[in-house]
């Protein structure tokens, strides 16, 4: 027990110090121990086998079955990165952590427990949340919610309890109605075998002060994970959602194919944050969808590090009069990383206006896309959108690339859009290194501050922790 | 619909995105065999030399429209029909090509400027037809420029009501050569157009300047595409449009800087005044990037007029109405100045007003 705190405060110490950062935090391999894992590939057989470990009621396993048949008459798309290397037949889509979820972290088993220490989730949970959801593979390890937040009624459990609770029925009228398996491919394999996930819901009134988090960690090699956020902030409610992902690095394909739909009532707000740093061996095909009522508003911030291949748009569907969507991203695609961002905005209401600013950054061979839609209804009568999305290449062997689109069907729309590609200026650099700063260090931080758009949106441990990424990110980037 | 049509994919974009966007590439049919032919009346200056190509040099260039349209141009046109200027010769005059279509024509052309160093040259192009004529026109217009020359293609379209055209450019410059291009769009029922234009040589340029003014159910789907593959290239495209009624238009605009083109800057801007809410308005501006010192830049404006342009302009006694009218109408005048062509230039200022 003593070694184990020695270890974790050594461990700690390295995330909290920047010029310490190690990649070693995310890349620990926790041994697989009792765990329970389904036969790989995805069958009808292996579905209904996931349904019945699940307790599925009777609806969802039907829906797990028909989103099965979508998949396989769906397509992968053509447009995007190559997902060659991945193998559905090689992926398994459910591993059970051998604990069942708590409330407690002393009785989260020692193992799971350090991981989670290590990435320092009960230290943020303590100091700066209002509740957190941890998983572990498959399942839900640990949830756990202050109470103070609790008594404002807001609900925040573990999905297959919302399943099942008091809550079953709110569920089954929201779930994957924003995004359904016909959506695409991967929304359809979600659909199938999808397990996790947080359910989230806030009165109407209720102003969650601090944020809730929950964090995903995929341990398990060859493994795919697949949760499911739902959440429901109702008329008039704040809340601020942040999202962190990590795996550590194997030679063999993980995926993830997780599933987020927010539904933003009317004149309430959610901030839905999220650092993602999977291994470089993951297949990140997430989707991300908001409905947003009159008056509403979401925003999306987004930080994209990890995974092989990515591919994620979180979508805002602004439904009602006067819905608002903001959304702030910033990719850094480095050696062997194919990373296909951006966001997608449907204005569908009167007065709706939405702001996107991004910012990508592409290095060591890494591949970045700035991907967007913004359609304007001929309904969004007196609409806004701005879109500004910024590219830096930092060397000659990467890639960087943007694709906007945009569908104008109003006279009574005003629609801007600004993209740059460029590179690291050399007067920038010269000068910071007339002041004293190696060139590695004046590009880290010229680097930094070009993501700044993102970092200043985080509460300030996010902001740290994604700050210490880029540094990591830009070590020996010279030469 | 004609005899025999088949149909062929063009405009694809050299990126592509979500397909429920449907801007990935259009789909266009084709009548199988041309109809109706009637000569193009073609004046050119004497220091330019003019001949027709069986199988011609040219192919290799590669337009905006693909392979399928190409294909398909090369089994129905009558060869090629090349114009080219000495080394050295600075030609002031235009090649002007008048393409006069009856009713029911479907038509099959391919134009070839071959620049020498140094030189200089320009072609004025001009589609017409009845105001109520329909039929099917193919066109492609390739452009090779020799080092340090400058080419000007200038093309209108002045087409009938119920025409439809499917217009390519294929363009290669070398070494410090400049082309620059001009399309006017304001007939037609559909217009495709392709334009590709490959910045081969160190220090080459384009300059683009599209205007276009679609009215009722005319449609317009544009694939331009610039590819810096020489250092220094310089590229520039500024579209700029008006659309009233049910009108659709889908613009593809790539700058593509490839591995090498060191010191390259390509910049493209979009203006786009949509006077009427059954239109439908589809931009999808792509910069492509393997190169690191490049700069690459490209912004849109689409929906009503500033505001403040037009609180000005209300303080000066103009109603909203005849506020659009005025910018609108201005903005397609400076691309008509463009034309090389005074008798020209009046019948499209003409078929402007109209």
């Amino acid at each position: 027990m003593k070694e184990n705190n020695e270890k974790n405060q050594e461990l700690s110490r390295e995330k909290t110090q920047v010029s310490d950062i190690d990649r070693n935090i995310y890349d620990i391999k926790d041994e697989e121990k009792d765990v329970y894992r389904i036969e790989e590939g995805l069958t009808k057989q292996i579905v209904e086998k996931l349904s019945k470990e699940k307790n599925d009621p009777d609806w969802m396993r039907e829906f797990r079955l028909k989103s099965l048949d979508i998949y396989n008459e769906l397509e992968v798309p053509e447009w995007g990165p190559s997902i060659e290397g991945l193998n559905m037949d090689e992926i398994v889509t459910y591993v059970r952590p051998n604990t069942k979820m708590s409330a407690k972290w002393s009785e989260v088993p020692d193992d799971i427990k350090n991981t989670f220490d290590r990435l320092g989730i009960p230290e943020a949970e303590r100091q700066s949340l209002a509740g957190v959801g941890a998983q572990y593979d498959s399942e839900l390890v640990y949830h756990n919610v202050k109470k103070e937040v609790e008594e404002q009624g807001v609900i925040y459990t573990d999905m297959e309890s919302a399943l099942t609770g008091p809550y079953a029925d709110m569920v089954k009228e929201h779930f994957m109605k924003l995004v359904p398996p016909t959506d695409h491919k991967f929304a359809a394999l979600h659909g199938a075998v999808w397990s996790g996930g947080s359910f989230v819901y806030v009165p109407p009134g209720v102003s969650v002060e601090i944020p809730l988090q929950s964090y995903f960690r995929l341990n398990a090699p060859g493994a795919g994970q697949f949760e499911h956020t739902l959440i429901i902030v109702d008329e008039g409610a704040d809340l601020h959602f942040i999202e962190g992902c990590s795996a550590p690095k194997y030679n063999v394909a993980n995926l993830h194919a997780g599933c987020v739909e927010l539904f933003v009532g009317k004149n309430a707000k959610l901030r839905y944050s999220t650092i993602e740093n999977w291994s470089k061996n993951m297949y990140n095909l997430n989707t991300k969808r908001a409905k947003v009522e009159e008056g509403g508003r979401i925003e999306w911030v987004s930080g994209s590090f990890g995974s092989h291949v990515s591919y994620l748009y979180p979508m805002s569907v602004l439904s009602g009069k006067g819905a608002r969507a903001e959304f702030t991203g910033v990719t850094f695609a480095g050696n062997d990383q194919n990373l296909d961002t951006g966001t997608k905005v449907i204005h569908n209401a009167e007065d709706t206006s939405s702001y996107v600013n991004t910012r990508s950054i592409s290095k060591d061979g890494g591949t970045s896309t700035f991907r967007s839609a913004v359609v304007i209804t001929e309904k969004a009568k007196n609409s806004k959108s701005a879109v500004s999305c910024e590219s830096l290449m930092v060397d000659n062997i990467s890639r960087s690339d943007t694709i906007p689109a945009m569908d104008i069907r109003t006279r009574y729309a005003d629609v801007g859009h600004e993209a740059k590609i460029g590179k690291i200026s050399d007067d920038a650099v010269f000068y910071l290194m007339s002041r004293g700063l190696s060139e590695d260090e004046a590009k880290a931080l010229i680097v930094s501050g070009f993501a700044d758009n993102v970092s200043k949106e985080l509460p300030v441990e996010y902001a740290v922790e994604m700050n210490n990424l880029i540094r990591l990110e830009m070590k020996g980037s010279i030469g | 619909m004609y005899m025999g049509d088949n149909t062929l994919k063009i405009n694809k974009i050299p990126a592509l995105t979500w397909n429920w966007l449907k801007m990935n590439d259009a789909a266009v049919m084709v009548p199988a065999e041309t109809t109706g032919k009637k000569e193009p009346v073609i004046v050119t200056p004497d220091e330019i030399t003019v001949m027709k190509e069986a199988s011609d040099h040219a192919s290799h260039i590669p337009g905006g429209m693909g392979d399928e349209f190409e294909k398909d141009l090369h089994k129905k046109a009558d060869g090629t029909l090349v114009f080219s200027s000495e080394e050295g010769k600075c030609i002031s005059k235009p090649v002007v090509v008048s393409c006069e279509y009856e009713e029911g024509a479907v038509t099959a052309d391919r134009y070839m400027v071959r620049a020498g160093k140094g030189s200089r040259i320009s072609m004025l192009i001009d589609f017409s037809s009845d105001r109520n004529a329909g039929g099917f026109a193919m066109a492609q217009t390739v452009v090779e420029a020799e080092a340090d020359s400058i080419v000007k293609i200038v093309q209108i379209n002045r087409l009938g009501n119920e025409f439809t055209l499917l217009n390519d450019v294929a363009a290669v410059a070398h070494e410090g050569a400049t082309i620059e291009i001009v399309n006017v769009f304001l007939g037609g029922k559909e217009t495709y157009q392709g334009c590709r234009i490959d910045l081969s040589g160190t220090g080459s340029g384009v300059k683009k300047d599209i205007g276009y003014f679609l009215k009722g159910s005319q449609k317009l789907d544009m694939n331009y595409v610039v590819d810096h593959k020489g250092k220094k290239s310089n590229s520039d495209i500024k579209v700029s449009g008006v659309m009233e009624g049910e009108s659709e238009k889908l613009f593809r605009g790539t700058i593509d800087f490839k591995n090498g083109c060191a010191g390259a800057k390509g910049a493209e801007i979009e203006e786009v005044i949509l006077r009427d809410d059954g239109v439908v308005n589809k931009t999808i501006p792509v910069i492509l990037c393997a190169e690191e010192d490049v700069e690459g830049s490209h912004g849109a404006t689409i929906g009503r007029l500033d505001e403040d342009l037009i609180f000005y302009m209300q303080t000066r006694g103009f109603e909203e109405e005849e506020i659009y009218r005025l910018i609108s109408r201005s903005k397609l005048v400076s691309f008509c100045d463009k034309i090389l062509d005074e008798d020209i230039r009046n019948k499209t200022m003409t078929f402007l007003s109209e």
